[in-house]
């Protein structure tokens, strides 16, 4: 077996592993987040659309951006340093 | 979870599931995925109504996701990602006029199925025949390099093409290219995209490769930044027609950034021309889809 594929391995056992602590925050966000923003979001659709729709943008690229941060950080703690 | 803006209820689970196979996909081929995740979210519960300007919105953050890792790797030029969109928006705008001429001619769903399906199968037939030509290029003559295409005399001959102002790509690896080029070529992604309702990656990713010659892996890249900005403006305009529920997105989405960072991730342990092969499968697929809807009628 080679370095490269011995080191693609471990990429693939490391995403189980970031999967599960992914997967608890994520329980996590949809509780906490994502149901205190929908009633809000919700109203704000109904009543303006003109507004609704550069807040929309904003939060998918903010979310973007933040889950970027973070999914990096979660492979750069599990991932192998020889695969870099 | 019950979404009150599409006013449906849907598990989250599911819905995360589809964002993080639809963004290895994205991740790893550089394509939106759209046609594989609209069908799925139709099939999931949501209304049709809201299944494209939603699937627009959750392909801009996971567009995000995936092009940041690959600016990471040095794969995305900006520049030349910019210089296409210049030439891109006039061709979305032209493609939608014919949908509009071709509406009032009548026929439209076979007119624009049929030259959907060809123009997949074409890209699928031709990527196929390419990408295996050139993995066993690849191995039996190792020295040619890791990403061997096979239409350099072609591409040679755009790059050759003088007609000023001429301009540089250093990261694309293109030394001297005309603006107008680059620009026709936008304008022929963007016609694509607006004549057929698909976002264009499967379309721009071979584009990038075949004709201006750029790496598979920097053709990935800069086609997801397009994406990123192609799909944050359809979000824009679907939004304000009231077809985004941004919920499902933002729940679609926390899959999707797992799956696109992973997706990009494993762009390093395959060479070009493999991805290309590989690639090959995706406008079948696109293809066999629309075969379906035109035969049964499905609504997505």
């Amino acid at each position: 077996m080679t370095d490269e594929e011995r080191s693609f391995k471990r990429v693939v056992g490391s995403l189980a592993i970031e999967l599960g602590i992914y997967g608890s925050l994520l329980v996590l966000y949809f509780l906490v987040v994502l149901r205190f923003l929908n009633q809000p979001l919700t109203r704000l659709f109904h009543a303006n659309l003109i507004v609704y729709a550069p807040v929309a943008l904003v939060l998918i690229a903010a979310q973007g951006v933040l889950l970027s941060i973070l999914t990096t950080f979660l492979i750069g703690l599990f991932s192998p340093k020889k695969s870099k | 979870m019950h979404f009150t803006i599409a006013d449906v209820t849907i598990n989250p689970l599911l819905l995360a599931s589809i964002g993080f196979l639809v963004g290895i996909m994205g991740g790893f081929f550089g394509v939106g995925g759209g046609f594989i995740a609209g069908p799925l979210m139709f099939l999931s519960g949501v209304p049709m109504n809201f299944v494209i300007g939603t699937d627009l919105a959750y392909m801009t953050g996971k567009s995000i996701v995936a092009a940041k890792r690959h600016r990471s790797m040095g794969h995305v030029d900006v520049k030349l990602g910019l210089m296409m969109v210049i030439g891109a928006i006039p061709g979305v705008e032209v493609g939608a006029r014919i949908i509009e001429y071709l509406e009032r001619m009548g026929n439209i769903d076979l007119v624009v199925g049929v030259i959907y399906i060809m123009i997949m199968m074409g890209v699928s037939g031709y990527t196929f025949w390419e990408g295996r030509r050139a993995v066993r290029q690849a191995e039996t003559e190792p020295d040619t390099g890791h990403d061997v295409v096979q239409t350099r005399p072609f591409f040679e001959r755009v790059q050759g093409f003088k007609l000023a102002p001429m301009i540089t790509f250093p990261v694309a690896g293109i030394e001297s290219i005309s603006l107008w080029v680059i620009i026709g070529i936008g304008f022929l992604t963007g016609l694509l995209s607006g004549l057929l309702g698909v976002g264009g990656g499967f379309i721009r990713m071979p584009i990038l490769v075949y004709i201006l010659g750029i790496p598979t892996h920097i053709a990935i890249g800069t086609d997801l930044f397009e994406i990123m900005i192609s799909a944050g403006f359809g979000t824009l305009t679907h939004a304000l027609k009231g077809n985004v529920d941004i919920m499902i997105a933002l729940v679609m989405h926390t899959g999707a950034a797992l799956g696109a960072q992973f997706g990009a991730s494993l762009t390093r342990y395959v060479e070009g021309p493999r991805i290309r092969l590989m690639f090959s499968i995706l406008p079948l697929i696109g293809a066999l889809i629309m075969l379906y809807r035109l035969v049964t009628g499905a609504a997505f």
